[in-house]
């Protein structure tokens, strides 16, 4: 795969996100990281096609690798390993994803509360400026039960 | 081909590659929506903590039981048109256990340009929602153009 932007802290050969059996099966990796913005992808698969006519990937697919990376972006962010959870999602179709070609993905933590990150993100394939999808997620932190950690208090308000 | 029958849904589903994997089939054609099922696989979990599915799994049988639901609308309408999604909004609810999922499908709006869907994913309880969709979707020609 070739992240068609600059990265500024590649990770050599990718990460894939084992952290979700679900992300890895579907193949998602984190290719990189530009300050707080993750930098991530997928190989095109034949498997995730969701429209014969076209051979586009299903948007099931690119929802899963946008939460997937905001979930990510929200660790980078606020840099403590807590429970989150998504709480709404809302995604743009702006065009199909052209076949044969591998996908990638931004995405960005642009704000922290005590209990909330807000992210945003794009999905796009060889041309950034073509996007194929664009997104917004909310997340709850400290999702669990149980109580959030003593850092939590030196995390901005 | 007229989308006015659990078979033909199923046949329009089973044609997307990626819905073959999930295992979403309509189970029922309701008055205003269908009844869709997926049943549970072990790689759609997300959080093998809790254990719960993955968002993006939930998101893959919602948005495909929201597109049967606006081309089964579309062909009753007699339209020969393709629904493709626009934009699409999950909620997500509660966490999902490692268990089957069901989907209820509602029509909000069947127009001629447009159409909008809402659906919501539970578990045993139908009460219980885990995860709920609204979509837009646009009626196109052309299956190959958004």
């Amino acid at each position: 795969m070739k992240y068609p932007l600059p990265i500024a802290e590649p990770v050599a050969d990718g990460m894939v996100m084992t952290w979700a059996p679900f992300g890895e099966h579907l193949g998602f990796m984190v290719l990189g990281f530009n300050g707080d913005e993750i930098c991530g992808g997928m190989k095109w698969q034949d498997w995730q096609v969701g429209n014969p006519q076209n051979n586009s990937i299903h948007g099931g697919v690119m929802t899963a690798l946008l939460d997937q990376t905001f979930g990510a972006a929200v660790f980078r962010k606020i840099k403590l390993e807590v429970a989150i959870a998504t709480i709404e999602l809302r995604i743009d179709y702006m065009r199909p994803t052209l076949p044969h070609h591998d996908i990638y993905c931004r995405a960005v933590c642009y704000r922290t509360t005590r209990q909330i990150a807000f992210t945003r993100g794009d999905i796009f394939q060889d041309d950034p400026s073509k996007p194929i999808a664009h997104g917004v997620g909310t997340f709850m932190l400290h999702a669990s039960s149980s109580r959030p950690p003593l850092r939590e208090i030196i995390m901005e308000p | 081909m007229a989308m006015d029958s659990v078979e033909t849904l199923n046949l329009f589903l089973q044609d997307m590659p990626f819905v073959r994997y999930m295992g979403v089939v309509v189970l029922e054609i309701g008055e205003q929506g269908l009844l869709c099922h997926m049943p549970f696989k072990k790689e759609f979990i997300g959080n093998p903590n809790l254990p719960a599915i993955h968002g993006g799994a939930i998101a893959s049988f919602l948005e495909t039981s929201a597109i049967a639901t606006a081309n089964w609308s579309a062909s009753a309408l007699g339209q020969s048109d393709v629904a493709l999604p626009v934009s699409v909004s999950f909620d997500y609810l509660r966490s999902a256990a490692t268990e089957d999922l069901y989907a209820r499908t509602h029509v909000v709006k069947q127009g001629r340009r447009l159409a909008q869907i809402t659906c919501a994913a539970y578990q045993s309880d139908p009460l219980k929602p885990v995860t709920s969709l609204h979509a837009s979707f646009l009626m196109s020609r052309h299956a190959a153009t958004a």
